[in-house]
């Protein structure tokens, strides 16, 4: 072989663009001492270096063979030793696995529910007790000034709506005016609630006191209830009204519409 | 036309029969004639009508009443002691009817229909005439007045301690020594309430349409005052702490022309509230 050829393959090998073939020439050339020209001795050191690389087994232990060797050996025995029935059925399990999840789920949310709501419950309890203790009391002949207290006591922000109902009934049932403007003085702090607006527009077609008519059209006008319109409409076309009771009416509306 | 005569020849015939016959037995007192014990009726002393009722809390007199001048009075003892100082007795030729207006059973010989049940005793005005009564009840008891009409009668209450509920027409009431509570409605009635002392553990509430509310309170009294008058003013001498607006100094009058006040740093709920009629609320003196 001739050395320019040599050089010439060199060359095109540190540029990187020699194929296999004319690295093999290369290798072959450089391995064999004989004919080595002087100038290129330097060179030789590096291809018998990865000639002699390519000759050493590489150790176990640097390799990934073994690994991939016990995984092939593994998975048959795997199949064999573990549950072979539950294998077969892993599908099934698998679906039961999913519903013992979603069941467990419950039954802890449940717990925790439970946990945490033991204490309104008690509260709950205590508020419905007291509902029907008013209630009673209420029915009972309570005397007015009784009756008083128990719909003016302060009630919670949030009342089940029970004392609603009984305050509502209140207004519109009790015999004394004055315990009626006190239920309906109650219920006004719950002017936020709907039915509670409701409840005010429909007493005032019941009440027939011109101190509940005023009461009523002052609530109304000042939560600005706009279906009392129609309601303070007719009062100030009743002709069995107090004056002052039409012209509230009249100013209600003025304010309303 | 004939015809006409005949029947009323006959029935002033029936008619003044009978009233003549008792006119002649009983000598000189006929208007109690048939109704009051013959004995007191010729002592021309006024009736008394007797029902035992406990003098504690529990008890209630309610009276239902009207066209009568009534004035009740607390009294230490556990009777309800009834005395008729004006009655005018139905005409004697209406003996052995039943009056058809007003349905009430006279049970007591004035005109006046007293019924008991557990302990609670119910005095109704069995007449359309009117009538004076003094009612004398156990001190302690509570008293419910209620006018049932329109025909008017002052009503007074003294010396009260347990609670008072009026419902009033068009009567006026002047109520003494009393401590409350008082609930007490009215049309166009007149209230003067004198308060020995506010009792502080139920509140009050008087509302009149049309009639003034006089109220007279110890200078000490604690309460929570909600005011209020459409048209009215409210007069007082008390301090009413009313909370004042921080921009003009005004007091502040809350929606729906309320006041609210306290006197002696507050205590039991007072309400008052008229249309037309003005408020004093006063010291006594």
């Amino acid at each position: 072989m001739k050395s320019d050829n040599i050089e010439e393959l060199l060359q095109k090998y540190y540029e990187g663009e020699t194929d296999l073939a004319e690295e093999k020439q290369l290798q072959a050339f450089f391995n064999d001492p004989a004919e080595l020209p002087e100038h290129l001795k330097a060179q030789a050191a590096p291809f018998r270096y990865y000639a002699k690389q390519q000759e050493e087994q590489p150790d176990d232990a640097l390799s990934d063979d073994w690994l991939f060797e016990k995984i092939e050996q593994q998975e048959p025995r795997a199949k064999q030793l573990f549950f072979p029935v539950v294998q077969g059925l892993a599908s099934y399990w698998r679906v039961a696995a999913g519903i013992l999840l979603v069941l467990g789920a419950f039954w802890v949310g449940r717990q925790y529910d439970q946990g945490t709501a033991t204490e309104p419950n008690a509260e709950l309890a205590a508020l419905r007790e007291e509902v029907q203790e008013m209630k009673r009391a209420l029915a009972s002949g309570a005397s007015a000034s009784e009756r008083i207290q128990l719909v003016s006591q302060e009630f919670g922000a949030e009342q089940p709506d029970g004392i609603i109902q009984v305050l509502i009934t209140t207004m519109n049932e009790d015999p004394n005016v004055n315990v009626r403007v006190a239920a309906s003085e109650a219920l006004y702090r719950f002017h936020h609630k709907k039915e509670v607006r409701q409840a005010l527009v429909t007493s005032l077609r019941r009440q027939t006191d011109p101190l509940m008519q005023l009461t009523l059209i002052d609530m109304l006008v000042s939560i600005k209830e706009k279906e009392a319109i129609g309601e303070l409409e007719d009062l100030t076309q009743r002709k069995d009204l107090l004056p002052i009771v039409k012209d509230k009416a009249a100013e209600g509306l003025g304010i309303l519409i | 036309m004939k015809r006409l005569t005949l029947v009323a020849a006959a029935c002033l015939l029936l008619g003044t029969t009978p009233v003549l016959a008792h006119v002649g037995n009983n000598g000189p007192n006929p208007i109690q004639f048939g109704f009051a014990e013959p004995m007191e009726a010729s002592q021309n002393k006024p009736l008394v009508y007797k029902n035992k009722l406990g003098n504690s809390k529990g008890n209630q007199v309610i009276i239902l009443m009207h066209n009568s001048d009534v004035k009740v009075v607390g009294h230490n003892s556990d009777e309800v002691v009834i005395e008729a100082s004006s009655y005018t007795a139905p005409p004697a030729r209406a003996a052995g009817l039943k009056p058809l207006y007003n349905q009430a059973e006279d049970n007591t010989g004035m005109g006046l229909s007293v019924a008991k049940d557990k302990n609670t005793l119910t005095i109704t005005k069995a007449s359309r005439q009117d009538g004076n009564y003094t009612i004398r009840v156990p001190k302690n008891a509570s008293v419910r007045f209620e006018e049932t009409n329109w025909t008017g009668g002052d009503l007074s209450i003294n010396d009260v301690a347990g609670e008072i509920e009026l419902k009033l027409n068009n009567g006026n009431a002047t109520l003494t020594n009393i401590t409350g509570p008082v609930v007490a409605n009215a049309t166009s009635s007149d209230m003067v309430i004198k308060f020995a002392s506010l009792n502080q553990s139920k509140p009050s509430a008087i509302s009149t349409v049309a009639g003034t509310v006089d109220i007279h309170l110890p200078s000490n009294t604690k309460a929570d005052f909600k005011l209020k008058t459409i048209q009215g003013e409210i007069y007082s001498d008390f301090d009413m702490n009313i909370a004042k607006d921080s921009k003009s100094n005004l007091p502040r009058v809350t929606g729906g022309n309320n006041i609210e006040g306290k006197t002696n740093g507050g205590g039991v709920e007072m309400n008052l509230y008229t249309i037309s009629g003005d408020m004093y609320i006063r010291k006594s003196k």
